[in-house]
């Protein structure tokens, strides 16, 4: 059963289409590749799911209940967080508190809620950086405190906007064995990434998007294959080879 | 104790209380407000009009609370929507509007004579000392209160709002309801402080209630240590001890005054030029970040 359901999603910007008819699935411990060239409405599609944008029509539904009436905050207790492009991690607090942001501690024992913090600030290698200040990480280190933050809500349903960019190689496999134990934690995956290597090594389906539209949707090894998806990248038709 | 030292020590109490209601508010939570010097005088008159109507201690301290704690909570509701620039500017507008009402609703407050005969506290016969012991003890309890507060998870999840917004939506905190109930507690202890003043001078009006309180406040608070509980202390001491240190420098007696803002507020302008972080700094001595490696209130790494 599918986990997460947008049927028809379109969102306009002064007339601009970002998102023109969307339709799109991720179903429960699926681990989804979003991808597309720059301008393509991946990121509008992740404000759109997370409502941090209203969508001007379609609809969308998690675990089965519609969510354009919900807010930010009680799709995430239902069980959708995610991290940003720009990573916003909170600079004037420390990494453990940045995760503590996103427990639920309401009615908890003080120390069960820092237990779980440092579990998870551990989970992503930096449990001796527990104490450190927001603003003293490395980029790389801020993406994995955002990672571990959004772990913190008990998501179902996790969504990565581009996790990848901007670290070195050694760092890029670090995440994807960070992603693959995430997964294995009975967890849904969606991942907006340019890494194409990595996304075809991490994703069960991927769904690329071009002009604001689901344009292939399939497995890593059919969109390898796909000349929509290279033309829908390149910006161009294909050009068969004449010779 | 002269009874001069005791008036100076005295207000330094009361402003301290109001400052440490503006410090969740602007230190902790990142809203910007101007509008805590009206309600400081909303609740000295609630409480100095309870007071005058013979309603007694108890029932002046808990209107005045909660009308200012209603009023704060109406203010930041109608103005939570308001970022940065826009919210300076609806947080001075509710100022103004609040120091109009003061000085026009005149059946009530008596406009700009003000209200004189305010009573004592009866049960320590209104003396100044006694006046100075109930007015440290309730600013210890603020403190211990704003201190409990910021090293609680709420605490946390405040200064994570002052940082990012939509981050913290993100990790399904309710941004707005945590931005309304940090302005209602800075609200209720400006009501506390009202009440303590209107008592503390016996007569209040209008006048006491004009942004420049508000301004002073905020100078206080940014000075002494944004987001630091100590800070708020530290900051109302220079305010309450500035003024009455320039009374010793011999200047005429007109300029006195002048002479006394210019040092002052050149001070800030130094302040916010080049020591952004106060006298104590958020993450200086009795910080509240929580180090999960020791206990709460300990220095966190560098």
């Amino acid at each position: 059963m599918s986990l997460l359901v947008a049927n028809g999603v379109t969102k306009q910007f002064d007339g601009l289409h970002a998102l023109a008819g969307v339709d799109f699935t991720v179903g429960s411990e699926e681990v989804v590749g979003l991808v597309g060239p720059n301008g393509a409405g991946k990121t509008t599609l992740f404000n759109v799911l997370t409502r941090f944008l209203e969508h001007d029509g379609g609809t969308i539904s998690f675990d089965g209940k519609e969510t354009s009436k919900m807010r930010p905050e009680q799709l995430v207790g239902r069980g959708i967080a995610r991290t940003f492009q720009h990573i916003r991690i909170f600079h004037n607090l420390t990494v453990a508190e940045n995760v503590i942001v996103g427990t639920s501690f309401a009615g908890r024992r003080r120390a069960d809620v820092v237990d779980e913090a440092i579990s998870l600030v551990e989970f992503v290698g930096l449990g001796h950086m527990a104490n450190a200040l927001g603003e003293r990480l490395s980029y790389g280190q801020q993406k994995l405190v955002s990672i571990a933050r959004a772990l913190a809500t008990r998501p179902r349903l996790l969504m990565l906007d581009e996790p990848l960019s901007g670290l070195s190689h050694a760092v890029v496999a670090e995440m994807m064995d960070m992603i693959r134990k995430i997964r294995q934690q009975k967890k849904a995956v969606l991942i907006i990434d340019h890494n194409m290597e990595a996304i075809t090594a991490l994703a069960d389906r991927v769904v690329v998007m071009g002009a604001g539209k689901v344009v292939f949707d399939g497995t890593p090894a059919a969109m390898l294959q796909s000349e929509l998806v290279i033309s829908a990248y390149m910006g161009r038709p294909i050009e068969k080879d004449e010779n | 104790m002269s009874p001069y030292v005791l008036q100076v020590l005295s207000l330094f109490n009361v402003l301290a209380i109001a400052a440490l209601g503006l410090n969740v508010v602007v230190g902790y939570s990142g809203i910007l407000s101007v509008t805590q010097g009206a309600l400081v005088g909303v609740g000295a008159y609630v409480g100095a009009l309870v007071l005058l109507a013979g309603g007694g201690w108890l029932m002046a301290s808990a209107l005045a609370i909660a009308v200012t704690a209603a009023l704060g909570c109406v203010v930041q509701l109608l103005s939570n929507r308001a970022l940065g620039d826009y919210y300076i500017v609806i947080s001075l507008g509710i100022q103004t509007v609040l120091f109009a009402v003061m000085l026009n609703w005149q059946d009530v407050t008596r406009g700009s004579m003000g209200l004189s005969g305010i009573p004592g506290i009866p049960a320590f016969a209104g003396g100044r000392i006694e006046f100075w012991v109930v007015s440290f003890a309730v600013l210890i309890l603020a403190f211990l209160l704003v201190r409990a507060f910021s090293r609680s998870f709420h605490g946390t999840v405040l200064r994570a709002i002052r940082s990012d917004e939509i981050a913290t939506l993100s990790l399904g905190k309710p941004v707005r309801l945590y931005k309304v109930g940090a302005f209602v507690f800075g609200a209720a202890l400006s009501g506390v402080a009202g009440l303590l003043y209107a008592t503390l001078h016996r007569y209040i009006d209008p006048y006491s209630f004009q942004v420049n309180l508000s301004i002073l406040l905020l100078s206080a608070v940014i000075v002494g240590g944004l987001g630091n509980v100590y800070g708020s202390l530290v900051g109302v001491g220079l305010i309450v001890a500035l003024p009455e240190a320039l009374r010793f420098v011999p200047m005429p007696s007109g300029l006195a005054a002048h002479i006394n803002e210019i040092v002052y507020y050149s001070l800030l302008i130094l302040f916010v030029l080049f020591r952004r972080q106060g006298i104590v700094p958020e993450f200086g001595w009795g910080s509240s970040a929580l180090n999960v490696l020791g206990r709460p209130g300990a220095k966190v790494a560098p």
